[in-house]
């Protein structure tokens, strides 16, 4: 999963890397709009429905809160709209 | 605040939108990203088209062309307008006022009353619900109230952040006395001017003049070119705001309103952009299909018109033919919160028309 989270995170921002040891949102690489992208790419790519209230910073600081997010939040239903 | 307003109802929505069609694959070129980035995330938040006017078009010219179009066909007599109030947050002038313009425009008689609310996206609310009040006093009939958005054409089109979201359109809804029992109208309203520079344009008014250093466009760390003169969002903010604040506010409306929010037909909500109402109805728990997003993707976000806009694209002939439960929702600069909760139909009309452009105020008259 995590190689997968970093493609994703290098196609939506591929001018920088994504090292360990630096907060995405709090050093700039992703902005809010970059985070509503990567939001939805994690949603298709992984079947899962983040709710809003998980959209904030901390939540996508590192590649580890991203993947502890995918894995917490629910599969998606066939019966949502939008899918 | 929370208020219940009886004996009023909308007697009759009528929006109007700019004929000119601006597509977002056109204008990916101005914004300074890779094409394929922008394009993903246009699909995202639902950037597809939107309605802007020509720069000789103003606020005032959409509200004057919409009501032409209702005295034409017959369904508010201008000789018995007793109250016209419009509510915007752009100016034809800074004086005077948007409503004396358009009572000049349009040949009001001199005892109509005419007032303007400035207002950002939560103004069909505020609107509705002085002019109900207008109504509940007995002092008139009926209220003309008109929401109007112009002057996209003049935003700035180097922020993807916001010049994709734009668009200019005005809604008239006519709010009238009535004698049905049912008609009542339950307004919750929230403020917290503390959060007032999560969504501002922080030059142009008096606390900092506009000049021509405020017009100058600075790149901010993502790449957006944007000046004091110009829109500044802080999307993370916002977002946060909405999904924390406008659940509890919609099941605060219900509860005061006595009914279950299961009950609501249609959510009508402020149009921002797809992926936030998308998330705002899973976590209101509401099917996307009565929480429409789609507006932003036809017509921009034109503010305090997106509601009735919604109305009259989304159920047109259904609010004429029948009478849903509804709940109206906005959110928006302050920041804001409003919501209103009624049954809203059996309307005398609910219909869309186009605007030509060129300031025109009198759309062609049937066989023209």
């Amino acid at each position: 999963m995590k190689e997968q989270i970093l493609a994703i995170l290098k196609d939506i921002q591929p001018d920088f890397e994504f090292e360990d040891n630096v907060d995405f949102v709090e050093n700039g690489y992703l902005d809010s709009f970059d985070v509503v992208t990567l939001v939805s790419e994690l949603e298709n790519r992984f079947s899962v429905l983040i709710s809003a209230l998980d959209i904030v910073p901390e939540n996508f600081g590192s590649v580890q809160s991203i993947c502890e997010l995918v894995k917490r939040s629910p599969r998606k239903t066939s019966g949502k709209a939008g899918e | 605040m929370k208020a219940t307003v009886n004996g009023v109802r909308i007697r009759g929505i009528c929006a109007v939108v700019p004929d000119e069609i601006h597509k977002f694959a056109d204008e990916i070129k101005y914004f300074p990203f890779p094409e394929k980035s922008s394009i993903r995330l246009g699909r995202v938040m639902g950037f597809r088209e939107h309605r802007i006017t020509d720069a000789a078009t103003t606020p005032c010219d959409l509200a004057s062309y919409a009501l032409n179009y209702l005295f034409q066909n017959g369904l508010i007599q201008k000789d018995n307008l007793q109250s016209l109030l419009v509510v915007a947050q752009m100016a034809d002038h800074r004086v005077p006022g948007n409503s004396k313009i358009v009572h000049g425009q349009l040949g009001l008689p001199q005892e109509t009353f005419c007032a303007d609310l400035y207002e950002n996206c939560t103004g069909f609310i505020s609107g509705l619900y002085m002019a109900s009040v207008q109504v509940a006093s007995g002092s008139v009939d009926e209220v003309a109230l008109v929401v109007t958005d112009g002057g996209a054409c003049r935003a700035n089109k180097l922020d993807r952040n916001t010049y994709p979201l734009c668009g200019d359109a005005a809604g008239v809804a006519l709010v009238s006395k009535s004698q049905d029992p049912e008609d009542k109208i339950h307004f919750v309203f929230r403020n917290d001017g503390s959060r007032k520079d999560a969504l501002i344009v922080p030059a142009g008014g008096c606390r900092m003049p506009s000049t021509p250093e405020t017009a100058k466009a600075v790149r901010d760390e993502m790449g957006n070119y944007r000046s004091l003169n110009d829109m500044h969002m802080d999307g993370t903010a916002v977002f946060q705001f909405v999904m924390e604040s406008v659940p509890p506010l919609v099941e605060e409306a219900c509860a005061y309103a006595g009914i279950e929010k299961g009950n609501i037909q249609y959510h009508l909500t402020h149009q921002p952009n797809r992926f936030m109402l998308e998330k705002l109805a899973d976590i209101m728990e509401v099917p996307r299909e009565i929480l429409f997003n789609n507006i932003v993707e036809n017509f921009g976000n034109s503010s305090s018109a997106t509601i009735p806009v919604n109305m009259a694209f989304n159920l047109g002939r259904r609010l004429v033919e029948e009478k849903p439960l509804v709940c109206l929702s906005a959110f928006g600069a302050g920041l804001s919160l409003a919501a209103a909760v009624c049954r809203l139909g059996h309307m005398d009309f609910c219909e869309m028309i186009e605007h030509p452009g060129k300031g025109c105020i009198m759309p062609p008259k049937q066989g023209d």
